[in-house]
């Protein structure tokens, strides 16, 4: 079959490159974007993933602030139109895809709301099977920023694991290399489906703690986007990600008990492969031969997106917003007169001006939700003023201003003695004390001097 | 039987341990350092008990020295110490190690069979460890000024091993790098006891005597925190 490879709609006989979305979609990939390969076996559930990750963005749409979807081509509009589906879907023939056009989409662990298109593709499950490697045609899907791979592990238990989870891997891996492509360093998000029995395949320790993140999801669970009146959404990503973190670690121990799983994840090592892992229920109930009866009630549907995107923001950008480079904004939580005197919310909006800015607590490793800007609730617990940690959890690309009052981070001398890692940060202070603790050091005594925070930045020789 | 050092690992914080094939099992390459311990305290959840202040606390009786800073007078510094020997290690030990392995502070028997294993071997290159993939920089910094610290004349040729002469670091033993010797003292177990090994120097309370003969140097685990003893962790797979 002739496909476009831009959409992979099928090209009339006298068609041989692009087809007319095809070039609409070459148009738009000057523009800030987030590709999706899905892959896994037939029968694991890629489209009803996908389907019900539409249908929670276009209930989201009531509901966060600013946020909005709509489908670039015929085929997502309809699909969209048709959502929430009521049957669960055949097994794809050719390739499934859906083009959103998403305004307002938060982009976790960063600050920022932003446009976005969603380019998802989910081609059969038959192109994944063993030995069919070499008949793939999917080569220019293969260069989507993300691959989720897609696992039912109910599937593979009933199959009496005749299919090893590492040999989808290999086969994928196979795949890019008929290609001519390479899977080496890529994102990739394992995403079981099915969440509702991966419970019975934990350990006694892990079944609560995944039964309680499928069941109490307060962000985006079913009954905050079916409530109604509908409630505008104020969602704290620094928590939402710093628990789905936790379920990824999680389930790559559960992977590694799996039949070919230590396999899986040393493969995935060799190949440098940027994993996480999640757990997603698509459907909500039982199934009885490929009938679905009622409603679906889908569970964590969202995660492998909200997953893409934080991954994302490790890539450099290359177009308009998302081309700024990364700063990130590292407070002392501990140091109540920063937030009481605004002083985290002023540099935030400065800086904002010239970069795109992240938000950080000392003590903590993830980047922090902006509304309110306000120090954590750690009650009585005070978090170690610790810079190590939360550096090397960042890109060594990004630019770091560390905004102190009365003192620096208990181990900064490891980093001011270092050259390298001492060239990309900026010290902002409040007390003029701290004006010796390093070369690129800003003193902050009024608004007037914010700006100089910036001119220092630009400066800096990393 | 000798020691053959046949792999580098690195725990969760990217700092090395040395497989010891005759035992089937790491050892960390230095006692634990404060970065190491700080990589825990950043973990709120399975640092909990563990805040800034107690941290401080342990900083006002061993003060923390930067890896770049380090010298033959300040070593110590860059090591966790205060802790106590089996509550407080043993959970930093399973958040380091994770579910899968079991780590423990060595026995008396066994540190004296990791001392004697490694006073037979030569130190592992620095380049071998600049090559480790995912290797923390400030763990390298660390190797090196501790290299240097050691090649500068400190060791001395212990009287209690037989060793090979080489030409380039004569009396430099990998018990040396890994700071077993010429170090500081470590937590060991004997029987319900726990004590004080190696082979420290005397600004650290340490003697010039034999570490594999002289005894266990008895602390109170729970009325002391000594602040010249630290910790290093055998890890087996479970």
């Amino acid at each position: 079959m002739n496909t476009c490879p831009k959409c992979f709609n099928e090209l009339a006989g006298n068609q041989h490159s692009n087809c007319e979305l095809g070039d609409y979609l070459d148009k738009l990939s000057s523009l800030p974007q987030a590709s999706v390969m899905l892959a896994g076996l037939t029968s694991h559930g890629k489209t009803a993933i996908l389907e019900s990750l539409l249908g929670a963005l276009k209930k989201l749409s009531g509901r966060l602030s600013g946020f909005s979807i709509n489908g670039i081509d015929q085929e997502t509009i309809e699909m969209l139109r048709q959502i929430p589906a009521d049957r669960i879907p055949d097994p794809t023939d050719g390739v499934t895809k859906a083009l959103v056009n998403a305004y307002g989409l938060p982009i976790p662990g960063m600050n920022i709301s932003e446009r976005r298109h969603l380019f998802f593709y989910d081609p059969a499950g038959e192109n994944f099977a063993i030995g069919r490697e070499n008949a793939t045609g999917l080569g220019p899907m293969m260069d989507s920023n993300v691959i989720w791979l897609v696992f039912n592990i109910s599937n593979f238990v009933k199959d009496g694991a005749r299919t090893q989870i590492n040999e989808v891997l290999q086969s994928l891996t196979r795949m890019f290399q008929v290609e001519g492509k390479s899977l080496q360093g890529k994102n990739l998000i394992v995403v079981y489906t099915n969440g509702d029995n991966l419970v019975d395949f934990l350990p006694d320790d892990d079944k609560a703690e995944i039964s309680r993140y499928l069941f109490e999801d307060r962000n985006f669970g079913q009954e905050v986007l079916d409530a109604s009146p509908s409630a505008s959404l104020n969602i704290d990503f620094g928590p939402y990600m710093s628990d789905a973190e936790k379920v990824s670690d999680l389930l790559e121990r559960m992977t590694k008990d799996l039949q070919g799983g230590e396999n899986f994840l040393q493969q995935a090592r060799d190949l440098k492969l940027k994993l996480r892992f999640c757990v997603t229920e698509s459907i909500g109930h039982p199934v009885d031969d490929g009938q679905q009866h009622g409603d679906r009630i889908p569970k964590r549907i969202l995660d492998p997106l909200w997953w893409t995107l934080f991954q994302q923001r490790d890539q450099v950008p290359n177009q308009t917003s998302s081309s700024r480079r990364i700063v990130n904004l590292i407070v002392d939580a501990n140091q109540n007169e920063l937030f009481e005197k605004g002083w985290v919310e002023k540099l935030w909006k400065t800086l904002g001006d010239s970069y795109r800015t992240n938000v950080y607590f000392l003590g903590r490793k993830q980047a922090e939700s902006l509304h309110p800007i306000a120090p954590p609730e750690i009650g009585s617990d005070t978090y170690a003023g610790l810079l190590g940690p939360l550096l090397s959890a960042m890109p060594r690309e990004d630019l770091v201003v560390l905004l102190a009052d009365q003192r620096v981070p208990i181990d900064f001398e490891d980093f001011r003695d270092d050259e390298e890692a001492i060239a990309r940060i900026v010290l902002a202070s409040i007390n003029h004390e701290l004006k010796d603790e390093c070369d690129n050091t800003v003193i902050l005594r009024s608004e007037n001097d914010l700006p100089a925070v910036c001119t220092r930045l630009k400066s800096l020789s990393y | 039987m000798t020691l053959t050092i046949s792999k580098i690992a690195l725990d969760r914080t990217g700092f090395p341990m040395i497989r010891l094939d005759e035992f089937e099992c790491y050892v960390n390459l230095y006692p634990i350092t404060k970065i190491q311990f700080e990589y825990f305290l950043c973990d709120r959840v399975a640092s909990r008990g563990f805040n800034e202040a107690w941290y401080l606390e342990r900083l006002a009786a061993n003060q923390r020295c930067s890896p770049l800073q380090v010298t033959n007078e300040n070593f110590e510094q860059a090591f966790m110490t205060g802790l106590l020997p089996e509550t407080e290690t043993n959970a930093f030990g399973k958040w380091l190690f994770g579910k899968e392995f079991l780590a423990r502070i060595p026995d008396v028997h066994e540190w004296h069979a990791i001392y004697t294993n490694c006073a037979s071997e030569l130190p592992i290159p620095n380049s071998d460890f600049d090559e480790v993939d995912g290797i923390n920089p400030r763990a390298l910094d660390l190797i090196k000024t501790l290299d240097a610290r050691s090649s500068g004349g400190f060791a001395n040729k212990s009287p209690f091993i037989n060793r090979p002469q080489t030409t380039n670091e004569i009396n430099r033993m990998l018990t040396h790098q890994m700071l077993l010797e010429g170090g500081m003292s470590e937590w060991v177990k004997e029987g319900n006891n726990w004590g004080a090994k190696g082979g420290a120097i005397p600004r650290l309370g340490g003697q010039h005597g034999n570490p594999l003969t002289e005894g266990l140097r008895q602390l109170n685990q729970h009325e002391t925190r000594p602040h010249n003893v630290g910790i290093r962790f055998i890890i087996q797979a479970k």
